[in-house]
C-alpha cells in the first residue's frame, strides 16, 4: 500500500510541475495558434541559471525568480526580434522555435557543461513531513501546492478581469476579438512572456524532482506538448487534467514497467487522438 | 529544356565519377549524403506537396534500421528477407501513425509527429531487452556475394546511388502525376478539392504511407552504413538535421531536399574543424533560412534560371517541378 501512496504522491508532483509547464504554452498556442518548441529550452536555461544563483547566493525564492526571469527575457527577445518577422505563418514561426530551441539548449551545454546538476534545498525544505497516509518530502508538497494556486489565479486572471476576458475571446475567435479593438499582438506578447516566465520557474523547482542535464529539454518539450494535445489545445482546464493523467501515467508506470515508462506515457494521447482529435477540453477545428 | 537535361546528365557523370575519382573518405560521405538525401525528400514529400512538416520521417528510418539491427544480427535471418520484413513493418508503422495524424493540420501535424516520433525513440531507449537500449545492436553487416563484398564502400555506394537516382525518379513521376497535383490542390485549399470529390484524406494519408516508406529505405542503407544501430537517429537532433536541410535547399522542389543535404554535410565538416558545437550551426543555419530564404535555396536558383520565362504566380505553384 506504501507503495501505491508513493507513486500517487510521485505522479501528484509530475503533475503539478506538468501543469506550470504547459499552463502558458496552451493559452499562447489557443491565441495565436503559434506553438514554442523553444519550451524545453527555457525550462532549462531558467533551470541552470536559477540553480547558480541559489548556489551563489543561497536565496531560493531569488534563484526562482531569476530562473523565470531570464527565461521571460529569452521568450520577449524571441517573440519581438524573431517571430514577428513571419508573423501569420504559423509554420515557420513553429520552425523558428525549433532553430531557437537548438541553439540555446547547446550553448547551455558549453556552459554549463553534461554534469547533471540538481537543485541544492535547504535541511528544512528536503525534510518529510507527514501526510497522514506517509512521510513525503516538504518542497514536493510545495511544488502542488503552488501549481493548485497558480491555476486558482490563473483561472481568476481568466474569468474575472478584463484581460482575462480579451485572452477569451482571442482564443474563441481571433479576427472578431481584434475588430473589437482588441490588440491581440501585444496580448500574445504578454501571454508569450508569462508562459516562458513560467517555463524558467519550472525549470528550477523542477530540479528538485528531475535533475538537469542535456536532452531534458527535449523530454519537457515532449510532456508539455502531449498535456496540451490530451488537454485540448488553448484550453487551461485541459492542461490541469492533460498534466493529471500524464503526471499518473508516468509515475506509475515507472513504478511498475521501467522499461516502457516513457512509451506508456503516449498512451493517453494516442487513445485522445484517435476518439476526441481536439483534446478532452479543446474546440474541433 | 535543354539546359535542365544538361545538368541532369551533369548529375549522372558526377556521381559516376565520384567514387572512382576520389578519396575513400570523400566516398563514404557521399554514401551518408545520399542516404540522408533520401530522408529528406520523404520530409520534402509530404511538407512541400501538403504543407505538412513531419519530425517523425527520421523515425520511420530509425524503425527500419532496428528491425533489420534485431532480425538480422538477433534472429541471424538472411539478407534480403530482412530489408523486405524491414520496409513492410516500417510501412505498417507509417499506417498507423498516418490514421493518428491524417486529420490534423500544419501545426498540430508538427506537434504530433515530433511526439509520436519520441515515443519511438523512449520505446528504443528505454526497450533494453529487445533494442539494446543506448548501446544499441552492433554487427550489422551486408553479406558477400562470390567474392564481391557489399559492405566495401565503393560497392556499397552504387548500391545506394542506384537506389536513390530509382526513388528520386519515382518521386519526380509521383509529383508530376494527377495525384501528386491532387496533393498540390488540398495544400492550396483543401475545400475545394473536397467540394470536387476528391478524397482528401485518403489522398493523404496515402502520401504520408509512401514518405515512410522512403524513409525506410533510407533506414536500410543507414543501418547497413553505421554498422550499429542505436537510439540517436531517432532522435529529435536527426529529425531537425533532415528538416533543416530540406528547409534549407528548398523542400518544394524535387532537388531541393538533395541540395541542402549536400551542403549541410559539407558545411559540417568545414565546422567541424574549428568548434564541435554542430547542433548549434544546425540551429543557425535553419533560422537564417527561415528568415532570409523561405523558399530555400533551390527556388532562389530556379527563379535565377527561368527569369526570362512568365512569372510565376501562386506561391505552390512555382516550384511544381519542371515541366515547362
Amino acid at each position: 500500500m506504501n507503495t501505491f501512496y508513493f507513486l500517487t504522491l510521485n505522479g501528484l508532483t509530475m503533475a503539478a510541475l506538468l501543469f506550470i509547464m504547459a499552463s502558458g504554452l496552451t493559452l499562447a498556442f489557443g491565441l495565436m495558434r503559434v506553438v514554442n518548441l523553444a519550451h524545453g529550452a527555457f525550462y532549462l536555461l531558467g533551470g541552470y541559471v536559477g540553480v547558480q544563483v541559489i548556489d551563489k547566493t543561497g536565496s531560493l525564492a531569488l534563484g526562482i525568480l531569476t530562473g523565470g526571469g531570464i527565461a521571460l527575457v529569452g521568450g520577449l527577445l524571441m517573440e519581438r526580434f524573431l517571430l514577428q518577422r513571419v508573423r501569420g505563418l504559423d509554420l515557420s514561426e513553429a520552425l523558428l522555435t525549433i532553430a531557437v530551441g537548438l541553439v540555446i539548449a547547446d550553448a547551455l551545454l558549453v556552459v554549463y557543461g553534461g554534469k547533471p546538476v540538481s537543485l541544492p534545498l535547504p535541511r528544512e525544505l528536503r525534510a518529510p513531513v507527514d501526510l497522514g497516509v506517509m512521510m513525503y518530502p516538504f518542497f514536493r508538497v510545495l511544488i502542488m501546492a503552488f501549481a493548485v494556486m497558480l491555476g486558482i489565479a490563473l483561472w481568476l486572471v481568466m474569468t474575472y478581469t478584463r484581460i482575462g476576458a480579451a485572452i477569451r475571446a482571442g482564443v474563441d475567435d481571433r479576427e472578431t476579438a481584434m475588430a473589437q479593438g482588441i490588440n491581440v499582438s501585444r496580448l500574445f506578447g504578454g501571454v508569450f512572456a508569462v508562459a516562458s516566465f513560467l517555463a524558467g520557474v519550472a525549470g528550477v523547482i523542477g530540479t528538485s524532482y528531475m535533475s538537469l542535464n542535456q536532452g531534458l529539454d527535449v523530454r519537457v518539450l515532449m510532456l508539455s506538448l502531449v498535456v496540451i494535445i490530451i488537454g485540448g489545445m488553448g484550453s487551461l482546464k485541459g492542461a490541469a487534467i492533460g498534466a493529471l493523467i500524464t503526471g499518473m501515467v508516468s509515475s506509475f508506470a515507472t513504478g511498475y514497467l521501467p522499461q516502457f515508462a516513457l512509451f506508456f506515457l503516449f498512451l493517453p494521447m494516442t487513445l485522445i487522438l484517435v476518439f476526441r482529435p481536439q483534446g478532452l477540453y479543446g474546440r474541433a477545428a | 529544356m535543354k539546359r535542365e537535361r544538361l545538368l541532369i546528365l551533369a548529375v549522372l557523370a558526377a556521381l559516376v565519377a565520384w567514387p572512382l575519382l576520389m578519396g575513400d573518405y570523400a566516398v563514404a560521405q557521399a554514401n551518408r549524403a545520399m542516404i540522408y538525401a533520401l530522408a529528406a525528400l520523404s520530409f520534402s514529400l509530404l511538407a512541400g506537396r501538403l504543407g505538412w512538416f513531419s519530425l517523425c520521417q527520421t523515425t520511420f528510418a530509425g524503425i527500419s534500421g532496428y528491425t533489420i539491427a534485431i532480425l538480422g544480427v538477433r534472429f541471424g535471418l538472411p539478407f534480403p528477407l530482412v530489408v523486405m520484413l524491414a520496409l513492410l513493418f516500417t510501412t505498417l508503422s507509417a499506417v498507423v501513425f498516418g490514421l493518428l495524424t491524417v486529420r490534423s493540420r500544419q501545426v498540430s501535424f508538427l506537434m504530433l509527429t515530433l511526439a509520436l516520433g519520441q515515443m519511438v525513440w523512449a520505446l528504443s531507449f528505454q526497450w533494453v531487452d529487445v533494442t539494446g537500449g543506448y548501446n544499441g545492436i552492433a554487427g550489422v553487416r551486408l553479406p558477400t556475394y562470390g567474392g564481391l563484398d557489399l559492405n566495401d564502400t565503393r560497392v556499397f555506394y552504387a548500391l545506394v546511388a542506384v537506389t536513390t537516382l530509382a526513388v528520386f525518379l519515382a518521386v519526380w513521376r509521383l509529383y508530376r502525376s494527377p495525384f501528386g497535383l491532387l496533393l498540390l490542390g488540398i495544400q492550396e485549399n483543401e475545400q475545394r478539392m473536397r467540394a470536387l470529390g476528391h478524397p482528401v484524406y485518403l489522398a493523404r494519408f496515402v502520401a504520408f504511407v509512401l514518405a515512410g516508406t522512403i524513409s525506410g529505405v533510407a533506414g536500410v542503407f543507414l543501418v547497413y552504413d553505421m554498422g550499429i544501430m542505436s537510439p540517436s537517429p531517432l532522435g529529435l537532433g536527426h529529425a531537425v538535421w533532415v528538416l533543416t536541410a530540406a528547409v534549407l535547399g528548398g523542400y518544394r522542389s524535387l532537388w531541393g531536399p538533395a541540395l541542402g543535404v549536400a551542403i549541410l554535410i559539407a558545411l559540417e565538416s568545414l565546422v567541424a574543424q574549428y568548434t564541435d558545437r554542430h547542433m548549434m550551426v544546425i540551429g543557425l543555419v535553419l533560422l537564417l533560412s527561415i528568415l532570409l530564404m523561405p523558399r530555400g535555396l533551390a527556388d532562389v536558383l530556379e527563379q535565377r534560371f527561368k527569369r526570362k520565362s512568365k512569372p510565376l504566380a501562386s506561391v505552390t505553384t512555382t516550384n511544381r517541378g519542371d515541366e515547362s
